[in-house]
């Protein structure tokens, strides 16, 4: 233990007084950020959706209107952090929930659902407003899973492939070091790595008008979903061979961009096609966000499933990847 | 004593490339020993068994008087290793790196200073390793295998890549090791550098052994001036063979 912590400090500071790295783990997450932020942000903004519950006609019938555009979901927390009016229809009930800043828009909406639903003798709303979400809030809660994503595949790899290039590798194995305390080190690394990324993004959100909500639970999952993904490294650089380090690296790219672009890191699961939509509700990335958002932006408690999934995905390649990566040849 | 004893050593890669092919030789104490051969010929394979980073297919290792493999934890702790073109923590400092070294194999704290101090690093203490040129990077790379007094020291290929002077300079380093006491393997494919340091050596060809000898015995069996002349007579006996 006490060697894998000296090993993950070496570890540390080498990256850290590097340029190259430092890029990396810095500048590149703000950049994609900012792309996201400002590119889908602002365009984001002009629309005025109502996502509604139980009456999908009602949604067509809204986008007619010029000042809505109707959606069929069911998801409140979603329709929120998305800007979008909430409307779930039960028979002559109908609930609305709206961003705070949408308030002006409220009597028009009331109107044209009466109309719609002329049939129905008295129609009773029941209207209540949320603290409103923001296109900010959705890409920068959503970026952090990206960080710890990238953070943990690419590090793991693409560190472990300059050791081994140098020869560090095998110094290290001629020493005392273990296999797993090297392994550990590797992870260590790549979760204060990630820790430091995200301040900087959380300093962007705060430019963006977003509050995260920084608990212990946040910094403890954050640290458990880098703990994941470097263990997902592990086991693609354990299966490549080490006289050919681009597969590993290749291999690294090959899985985190789909990850990252199919996930709800950037866009709500609902923009992707029906085929993908499984996928994408499952796949790690988008089940960690969804976790994140919960504690950093809804300050809600995350789901049991979400949580459980997670921590058996860690155990699983942390367990699998630490055995795949061996500091010494083993035939 | 035989600090290092190698006996019918078998090493197949990938259950296909037979890189040692029933090597015998062993090293005394307190001496200097060369495994001597052209590239390919296995001395890397060799140096990675004796330290423990890759295992024997057949034969006996003892290393220290432990068994390779079973007893390697008992090796790493107590041998010191200078891998073929070792690059340390490249944006770590000098002192940085042999900080790590001598944690690692628990030295006390002030073997960092001795350290830099005999091998002269004192005044780089602060550069960074990829700052340093090629010389200054293999006095780091031996100062970090001195780390916890090692009694035995591989060297795999220490002088490649280096120009003339820093050669030299390596050289006296590597008998300013032996006078401490410290066994060396050293590999190398340099002749000029085996007659020079070399208590005795091992000609080592395509995974065989083809001669043990001292410098002195194969020049005057060949009846040459220097270890390179009496190498290619070997050399040119063995091919008519
Ligand atoms: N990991 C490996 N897998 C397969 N073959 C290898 C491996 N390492 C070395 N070899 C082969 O074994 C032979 C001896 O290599 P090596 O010990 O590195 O020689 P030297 O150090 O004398 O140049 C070479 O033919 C080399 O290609
Ligand atoms: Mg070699």
């Amino acid at each position: 233990m006490r060697n894998a912590l000296i090993t993950a400090w070496a570890i540390i500071k080498d990256n850290l007084s590097s340029k190259t790295t430092l890029f990396f783990v810095i500048f590149f997450p703000l950049f994609l950020t900012l792309i996201f932020a400002l590119g889908f942000g602002a365009a984001a903004e002009p629309h005025v959706m109502v996502m509604v519950n139980g009456n999908p006609s009602l949604a067509s019938y809204l986008n007619g209107t010029q000042l809505f555009t109707g959606i069929v979901g069911s998801d409140e927390r979603e329709a929120l952090l998305h800007n979008y009016v909430y409307v779930s229809v039960n028979g002559s009930k109908v609930d609305i929930v709206y961003p705070q800043q949408d308030n002006y828009l409220v009597p028009s909406l009331e109107a044209i659902i009466q109309n719609y639903l002329s049939g129905v003798n008295t129609v009773s709303f029941h209207v209540s407003s949320q603290q409103g979400f923001t296109y900010y809030d959705y890409v920068i809660s959503g970026m952090i899973g990206v960080i710890s994503l990238s953070n943990g595949v690419f590090g793991v790899t693409g560190v472990a492939a300059g050791y081994y290039r140098d020869r560090l590798v095998d110094r290290i194995a001629a020493s005392p070091l273990r296999s797993y305390e090297w392994v550990m080190g590797l992870i260590v690394y790549e979760i204060v790595i990630t820790l430091i990324s995200t301040v900087p993004i959380l300093l962007l959100g705060l430019a963006f008008g977003f509050l995260p909500l920084i608990s212990v639970s946040f910094v403890a999952f954050l640290a458990i979903s880098t703990l994941m993904f470097a263990g997902l490294g592990a086991v693609i650089f354990g299966l490549s061979p080490k006289d050919k380090l681009f597969v590993a690296q290749t291999a690294a790219n090959v899985l985190v961009f789909p990850l990252m672009f199919l996930s709800n890191a950037f866009f709500n699961l609902s923009a992707f096609p029906p085929l993908l939509k499984p996928i994408v509700a499952y796949q790690p990335l988008s089940v960690i966000n969804d976790v994140i958002r919960d504690l950093v932006v809804y300050n809600v408690l995350p789901s049991l499933f979400d949580v459980g999934y997670i921590a058996i995905l860690t155990v699983a390649f942390v367990y699998v990847g630490g055995r795949l990566m061996k500091l010494r040849e083993t035939d | 004593m035989r600090i290092v004893d190698v006996e019918n050593l078998w090493k197949v890669y990938n259950r296909r490339k037979e890189a040692l092919r029933g090597i015998t030789f062993h090293v005394e104490s307190g001496e200097i020993f060369s495994l001597l051969g052209p590239n390919g010929a296995g001395k890397t394979t060799t140096v990675k068994i004796l330290s423990c980073i890759t295992k024997p297919t057949n034969g006996k290792v003892e290393v220290m008087g432990f068994n390779v493999p079973e007893q390697c934890d008992k090796v790493r702790e107590r041998v010191g290793v200078v891998p073929q073109e070792f690059q340390g923590f490249s944006d770590l400092t000098v002192e940085e790196n042999i900080r790590y070294f001598v944690k690692l194999y628990k030295g006390d704290k002030s073997q960092v200073e001795e350290l830099m101090k005999s091998l002269d690093l004192i005044e780089y203490r602060k550069t960074r390793f990829r700052n340093l040129s090629g010389g200054y990077k293999r006095r780091v790379a031996i100062a970090c295998s001195l780390a916890g007094d090692p009694k035995l020291l591989f060297m795999d290929e220490p002088t490649v890549g280096l120009d003339p002077r820093s050669r030299r300079d390596v050289w006296n380093l590597i008998t300013d090791v032996k006078k401490r006491g410290i066994s060396v393997l050293l590999t190398t494919h340099y002749l000029d550098e085996a007659q020079k340091l070399s208590d005795r050596i091992g000609i080592i060809f395509n995974g065989k052994i083809v001669r043990l000898s001292t410098p002195g015995e194969l020049m005057e069996e060949f009846r040459k001036q220097t270890l390179e002349e009496a190498y290619l007579a070997l050399m040119e006996s063995l091919g008519d063979a």
